[in-house]
């Protein structure tokens, strides 16, 4: 491993993606947004459903992130190694806009016709992880905050 | 005795049918090499989810506390035998549901709420006049993994609302392509043996620098978000495991049948040319005996 370079692996139910060298990594954690750098103290920490994004080893600084929408999991850190374990984890570049979109008025019309709470929770999550996609492909919000 | 013709109708058929199971054996060989895949591609999350689970359980204070790890004296089961919804599998379906009954014993129904996946399990229980709780039919060709969440919902809140004491998954462990074996396992509560050490393990890896984990939000926080994943995967792995199979088990017996077939259309084109040869035989014989005749006649006059 190339020093002062992180290893980033992400691992969905549906299978691992294949592990990177990268110079820093920002995870949707739990309590807010973390910053991982290389060498940092050894952690596990929950994920919310958002925008995990990092910079390939070696890239530009200047150079665009890569960005991936995940929806919950959890994250562990340990020498240096950043391993992810999503619920879901979608590159931006795959992320299907229209597909994205429908979901997320799939989910508010459920939230407004408000029936019980079961059916709530579960538009609300539903509603989180199409923005959380959309906003992994750049798209702007299309209504504000969730 | 057949004559001719209709051995050779029979011929036919037979013919048919196995280019049926022979294209049947192909696409299910094809589906089986998914399954395979797919089976594959879940361990390695499996294995870090467990490990992680391993990992943080020694810090979350006392898994028992967890309303996972509940165990209580069994008043009622909830049991889910995983089968196919279509048939021409082998023995498949037959084996995984004689296990379910075996599991099931001779529980009366109010000990007993059975949610069967599959439409086949669906059938044969609902036959034998068990009531039906709930049922997960059309399930698709590949294990999916909404239908894990279901499952897992459905049994976590069938579980700790305390309307059932234990959840058991029936389900087919993929050995290899010619081995297949039912299985049933205990779901919920969750036995600490399966998802986490008995202490002593952790707290030797904890001798390393992996003592100085920071958790965020806290390690009990972390470890109730890993139990509902823990069960997800878990039936998820059920899912994946009976699906693979499933696909073993009808390429197995779609090969069969093609052999048999091939078999068949051999022995019958035997006796097909004996009653071939034995027609041309008897009619040359009339021929002649028809030709001796005539000649005869002709001598007379």
């Amino acid at each position: 491993m190339a020093q002062g370079r992180l290893t980033l692996e992400v691992i969905t139910p549906s299978g691992a993606h294949p592990s990177e060298s990268v110079d820093y990594v920002v995870l949707p954690g739990a309590d807010g947004y973390i910053g991982i750098l290389p060498s940092h103290i050894s952690l596990v920490t929950a994920l919310k459903a958002g925008v995990l994004s990092y910079r390939p080893g070696g890239a530009d600084p200047g150079s665009p992130k890569t960005v991936v929408a995940v929806s919950g999991g959890f994250a562990e850190v340990s020498d240096d190694v950043v391993t992810v374990l999503a619920d879901t984890a979608e590159y931006a570049e795959h992320v299907d806009v229209e597909r994205a979109r429908a979901a997320l008025r799939r989910a508010e019309e459920r939230l407004e016709s408000g029936k019980d709470d079961i059916d709530a929770a579960r538009a609300r999550t539903a509603l989180e992880r199409a923005v959380t996609r959309l906003r992994a492909a750049g798209e702007d919000e299309p209504t504000g905050n969730s | 005795m057949a004559n001719a013709r209709d051995i050779h109708r029979r011929i036919r058929a037979v013919d048919n049918t196995r280019q049926i199971t022979r294209a049947m054996e192909l696409v299910a060989r094809t589906k089986l090499r998914r399954a395979q895949e797919q089976a594959v591609s879940a361990r390695p999350y499996a294995e870090a989810l467990v490990g992680l689970l391993r990992r943080v359980a020694g810090r979350g204070g006392d898994h028992r506390m967890s309303p996972f790890f509940d165990v209580r004296p069994v008043n009622r089961r909830l049991v889910m035998p995983i089968s196919a919804d279509r048939g021409l599998c082998g023995s498949y379906n037959s084996n995984v549901l004689r296990k379910a009954r075996e599991v099931v014993g001779d529980d009366d129904p109010d000990h007993l709420r059975l949610a069967p996946v599959g439409r086949k399990g669906r059938d044969h229980f609902r036959y034998r006049g068990y009531d039906i709780y709930e049922e997960f039919i059309n399930i698709g060709e590949e294990a999916d993994l909404g239908l894990a969440h279901t499952l897992a919902r459905m049994a976590t809140y069938e579980f700790n609302a305390g309307r059932v004491d234990e959840v058991i998954l029936v389900f087919t462990e993929f050995k290899s392509v010619f081995r297949q074996v039912p299985r049933a396992f205990r779901l919920l509560p969750i036995d600490p043996s399966e998802a986490l050490d008995d202490g002593e393990a952790t707290a030797r890896e904890d001798h390393g620098v992996s003592s100085l984990y920071l958790y965020e939000p806290s390690p009990a926080v972390i470890f109730e978000e890993l139990l509902p994943r823990f069960v997800v995967n878990s039936i998820f792995r059920a899912l994946t495991e009976s699906k693979a199979s499933e696909q073993a088990s009808r390429v197995t017996a779609m090969k069969s049948a093609t052999d048999n077939a091939g078999e068949l259309i051999e022995e019958l084109t035997r006796q097909y040319n004996r009653v071939r040869q034995a027609q041309i035989t008897r009619e040359i014989t009339e021929i002649a005996g028809g030709a001796e005749a005539l000649a005869a006649a002709r001598g007379e006059r």
